[in-house]
């Protein structure tokens, strides 16, 4: 179980100003047209922002921010030249800083995301849908209270889109929080809608 | 420590599953050498083997230098781990290595076959050896360094040029004064320190480029 509070508050593109603070076991879903700047905000967010108007985001949190969050962005940053189980190896070293050797429990990983890994194969050979998994499956390398997710549902078949929702809420029940962006509706969660600046 | 283990292991990792580099690098420095020794005069090719040598080797790193990030900016993969906490300068000199690989270790391992073409005496290669590794690891700091500092520019490679070649071309004519010096039989350590001095420099350089890193990520 997680316990702990973490809030936000700036500067949307559109110049709406917002504040958010969230408790263990909430979900903020960004939702909004295209170009109405949920990834710019949720990639401020995360340290990392993608577009030069919006960084002004103050973050509300005791602890180290960067060990304490999973950020999987619209590019998720999956090596397609690596194989799967390299892949989920190099993460799970990133993550645990504190023992660099430890083999990462690759097998379970694969079970948890549903993918097959015994073929061998580099991850540039799977579908859209697939190497989408291959990167949501950093959620499970290392666990992690706050979730930041880009459009994580995005290639996504309809089963899994349901499963991924699964994990949202198993996530929550435990006291995590998670934020994400999709151009679906939630099944849960508050909904922020950001408008398009004129 | 164990940051730059694993991201050198993967990028000699990477290097090996796309071979294509190194062959790419392999045959440019042989082509280009063979099309000097067939065109030139074997009088002059003695004198001119020197510079032929470090041109080729200054053109293999202006062939991948724009390829240094590239390929981790647009998958992503640079900001997620931006989002770590990966110390900035790590991740640069682990590009370095990487990049050294790709760009450095082929001039190295195609040093003797240089030798071969150009018609060279054998007794040169240790002094070309070493001045090539020393030489090289210079050049793919700077070369790093250079690539973190353009990143994002809208012409990057542009950038990166104006931002590297002067700090290049020192390296260079360091490098083929050694191979020079030592064919008309001098002594070259002088010549080695200086390039010691230069790949201190370029060490020296390298938190400006973490520091171009860390500039992309707030809070």
């Amino acid at each position: 179980m997680f316990e702990f509070s973490f809030g936000f508050s700036g500067t949307a593109l559109n110049g709406m100003a917002f504040e958010y603070s969230l408790r263990s076991g909430d979900r903020l879903c960004l939702r909004g047209d295209n170009g109405s700047g949920k990834t710019s905000l949720l990639s401020a967010l995360a340290g990392v922002p993608s577009h030069p108007n919006q960084s002004a985001i103050s973050r509300d949190y005791s602890g180290d921010f960067r060990t304490q969050m999973h950020f999987i962005g619209h590019r998720t940053g999956v090596h397609e030249a690596l194989s799967i189980a390299e892949e989920w190896q190099f993460w799970h070293t990133i993550f645990s800083p504190h023992q660099p050797t430890a083999p990462c429990p690759i097998q379970d990983i694969a079970n948890q995301v549903g993918l097959d890994i015994s073929s061998q194969r580099i991850i540039g050979s799977l579908s859209a849908g697939q190497k989408q998994k291959v990167a949501l499956a950093r959620l499970f390398i290392a666990p992690r209270p706050i979730w930041l997710l880009d459009e994580a549902d995005h290639h996504l078949d309809q089963t899994s889109r349901a499963v991924f929702e699964g994990w949202v809420q198993d996530h929550c029940n435990i006291g995590g929080i998670v934020i994400d962006t999709s151009h679906f509706l939630p099944n849960f969660g508050t909904v922020f809608s950001l408008q398009k600046a004129d | 420590m164990h940051w730059f283990v694993t991201l050198l292991h993967y990028e000699c990792l990477l290097v090996l599953r796309s071979g294509k580099d190194i062959a790419l690098m392999l045959g440019f420095a042989l082509i280009a050498l063979s099309v000097m020794a067939l065109m030139a005069d074997p009088a002059w090719l003695h004198e001119a083997a020197a510079a032929m040598i470090w041109t080729v080797v200054l053109f293999s790193v202006l062939l991948m230098i724009e390829r240094i990030f590239q390929d981790d900016h647009h998958s992503g993969r640079l900001d997620a781990l931006l989002t770590q906490a990966v110390p900035c300068w790590v991740i640069v000199l682990a590009k370095a290595g990487g990049f050294w690989l790709r760009a450095g270790l082929p001039m190295i391992v195609s040093a003797p076959l240089a030798i071969l073409l150009l018609q060279l005496p054998f007794f040169v290669l240790p002094a070309l050896l070493v001045s090539l590794i020393l030489g090289t690891l210079t050049l793919s700091l700077f070369a790093t360094t250079g690539a973190a500092l353009a990143l994002g520019a809208r012409q990057p490679t542009l950038l990166v040029m104006v931002l590297v070649l002067p700090l290049l071309i020192p390296v260079v004519i360091f490098g083929a004064l050694v191979l020079e010096r030592s064919l008309a039989g001098h002594a070259v350590t002088g010549h080695f320190l200086w390039l010691g001095v230069c790949f201190c420099l370029a060490l020296a350089c390298v938190p400006f480029g973490a520091m171009a890193l860390k500039a992309r990520t707030v809070g």
